[in-house]
């Protein structure tokens, strides 16, 4: 596999694979590897600084927050929000995206049309406006937020599907396989996704940072997940409030969401490199 | 051919917002909760004949088709309606709250450009030496960091640690701004008022920072690669081999073409500073559009919703036709 040789030889996308694993890894197994529970509060150690400050003690790595909650096992927990959000939001509005732009895109006519008004409109308004309205109507909770992160995230994979079956529509291949007699679904599923495909993962990649960071600033704004899930978006919003005493609180979980993100950009963009030799300057 | 170009982008805008109009009043009725009895269940104690009667002075006993011409007829008339919550004109909330949006958004573009493009070009030039590395890590951090986070943190250190920076707001108490425009930081230089500068300056440089950070580091890559691209061409090559100076060849030659991608990236990425606002205002405490918006959903303030989010979505028409319309302007190749 030369794609993952060439993903490999470079160091800064194997950095950012491993620190994906990392996460996913923690994620997993927060239970075990987190010393207190997701919801285990002791109120008499509230505002413990991490361990490696003066006053701070080896059984909260990473301080505790103003309700007593271990801030490094509600990391751990809150990889999971992360992650899941990502994964999900990416592969709902990858497929919806795909599908649709593939239609659009051999069939053209009005189908497309209607699709290009529908991406255009939406295209429209601001993203985050969008989720915290759709937020809003459908209120908070895992599932609801996955759906309005999609609502218009499969946009962007629906243009470049469209964009990339309009080409290839045109090339010889295609027209070979249609005067072959295949049918068109034969012909887009067999034929051509195969040839378009890299570029959707990579976007797919690069969306799923964008997506976390999307549920983060939803979550503090209070309008992604419940307080009663960890999620590093509401932990740096509770932060808030501590700024002047407790500056770990807000920081740490930032770093969390900074590491995740930076990391998944890095093995993005490595992807797009290793998929497209053309690109390496 | 230019001219018929952009007309042709500006009338097909009009449905557009004919579309994102209808879009925004099914949204703002789909809202769960009885804005009414959000209002009176602020108030206390009311009766049956005091709820109807709002009811009717908001429009709301009418059937939706009859709302949405009030509405319409309204908007033509400039009036978009009292805000349930202020009891004053949409209008008058907004034309107060957007003046703050638009110096925000002016303020984090301005330091994404200046920031972002020398970076982009110096990268290019020196590609692959430590200072392209480095810039480089730094973009990918830029796009990785949340703004809320990058937000609170710059407050801490700079605000709360060093005391540098105020924590909140656009102007310091017992500072009045003239009534000019709006934008403060241009009322302060209109006035020749340095004190009402030096203090809006500093209210505004935290919250432009944490708005720019992501916009300054697309604008650093795109130009890195665009530039990458433009100095691989023949005339670059031909100008060098005339004996032009490298900082002409690489300014004039490889900058003028490279701008063209960036300018449309960075028009692309206008709803970064629109979407992005929403949340830098709310941890500045910044009290623009997007500080607004946000309160009138939590709050079902119908009408201030429909206001301004009509407004973000014009806002984002136009920027986006703006965008074209400079593009065209710069791309000679799109020239008929």
């Amino acid at each position: 596999m030369a794609v993952w040789r060439r993903l490999f030889a470079n160091p800064s996308a194997a950095a950012g694979l491993v620190v994906i694993l990392l996460y996913a890894f923690a994620a997993l197994f927060a239970p075990v590897i987190a010393p207190y529970g997701p919801r285990e509060m002791v109120l008499a150690n509230r505002l413990k600084p991490p361990a490696f400050l003066e006053g701070g003690s080896p059984s909260h790595l990473l301080g505790t927050d103003h309700l007593g909650y271990d801030i490094f096992s509600r990391i751990l927990y809150g990889a999971r929000v992360s992650l899941l959000v990502g994964l999900i939001s990416v592969a709902i509005s990858l497929v919806i995206g795909t599908l649709l732009g593939c239609i659009a895109g051999y069939w053209r006519g009005w189908i497309d049309r209607i699709l290009s008004r529908i991406a255009d409109l939406l295209m429209g308004f601001p993203y985050l406006l969008f989720t915290i309205f759709a937020m809003a109507i459908i209120g908070p909770g895992f599932g609801n937020l996955i759906i309005a992160l999609c609502f218009k995230a499969w946009v962007e994979f629906y243009r470049l599907a469209r964009g990339e079956m309009l080409t290839e529509n045109t090339k010889e291949y295609v027209e070979a396989a249609r005067a072959l007699g295949r049918r068109p679904v034969a012909i887009i599923v067999s034929e051509v996704l195969p040839n378009i495909y890299h570029s959707l993962l990579v976007l797919g990649t690069l969306r799923m940072g964008y997506m976390i960071i999307m549920e983060a600033s939803l979550s503090f704004l209070g309008l992604g997940i419940p307080p009663s899930i960890p999620a590093w978006g509401s932990m740096v919003s509770a932060g808030r409030d501590q700024m002047l005493n407790a500056w770990w609180v807000a920081t740490m979980p930032g770093l969390a969401i900074v590491g995740l993100v930076l990391a998944i950009n890095l093995f993005g963009e490595g992807l797009r490199e290793a998929l497209d030799p053309r690109l390496r300057r | 051919m230019k001219a018929v170009r952009i007309l042709e982008r500006v009338l097909t805008a009009l449905p557009m917002s004919l579309l994102m109009l209808l879009l925004v009043f099914a949204f703002v009725r789909l809202l769960p909760g009885d804005p009414v009895d959000i209002m009176m269940g602020q108030a206390g104690n009311v009766s049956q004949a005091e709820i109807d009667a709002l009811r009717r002075e908001l429009h709301l006993d009418r059937p939706l088709s009859e709302q949405l011409s009030i509405f319409v007829r309204g908007l033509l008339r400039g009036d978009l309606g009292m805000s349930f919550r202020e009891q004053r004109p949409v209008t008058e909330i907004i034309g107060e709250a957007f003046p703050a949006t638009v110096e925000l958004a002016l303020a984090a573009l301005t330091f994404a450009l200046l920031i972002g493009l020398p970076i982009g070009v110096i990268s290019a030039v020196r590609r692959n030496s430590l200072v392209d590395r480095l810039a480089m890590g730094f973009s990918f951090l830029g796009i990785s960091m949340p703004a809320f986070w990058l937000g609170i943190m710059s407050i801490m250190l700079f605000s709360v640690h060093l005391g540098w920076t105020p924590v909140q707001g656009r102007l310091s108490a017992g500072i009045a701004p003239p009534d000019l425009t709006g934008l403060y930081v241009l009322d302060a230089l209109l006035t020749r008022d340095w004190a009402l500068l030096k203090d809006a300056l500093r209210h505004l440089v935290l919250p432009a920072i944490a708005l720019g950070a992501e916009l300054t580091a697309i604008i650093a890559r795109v130009t890195r690669s665009s530039m990458l691209e433009a100095l691989q061409m023949d005339y670059v090559m031909a100008a060098r081999s005339r004996g032009v100076p490298e900082w002409q060849v690489v300014l004039r030659h490889g900058l003028r073409n490279a701008l063209i991608p960036t300018v449309t990236v960075a028009g692309l990425q206008l709803g970064v500073l629109l979407g992005g606002n929403m949340i830098v205002e709310t941890v500045f405490g910044w009290p623009g559009l997007g500080r607004l918006v946000v309160g009138a959903i939590f709050g079902r303030d119908y009408a201030l919703v429909q206001g301004a989010v009509m407004l973000y979505a014009l806002t984002f028409l136009l920027a986006n036709l703006l965008v074209d319309i400079l593009y065209t302007q710069l791309n000679p190749k799109l020239e008929l």
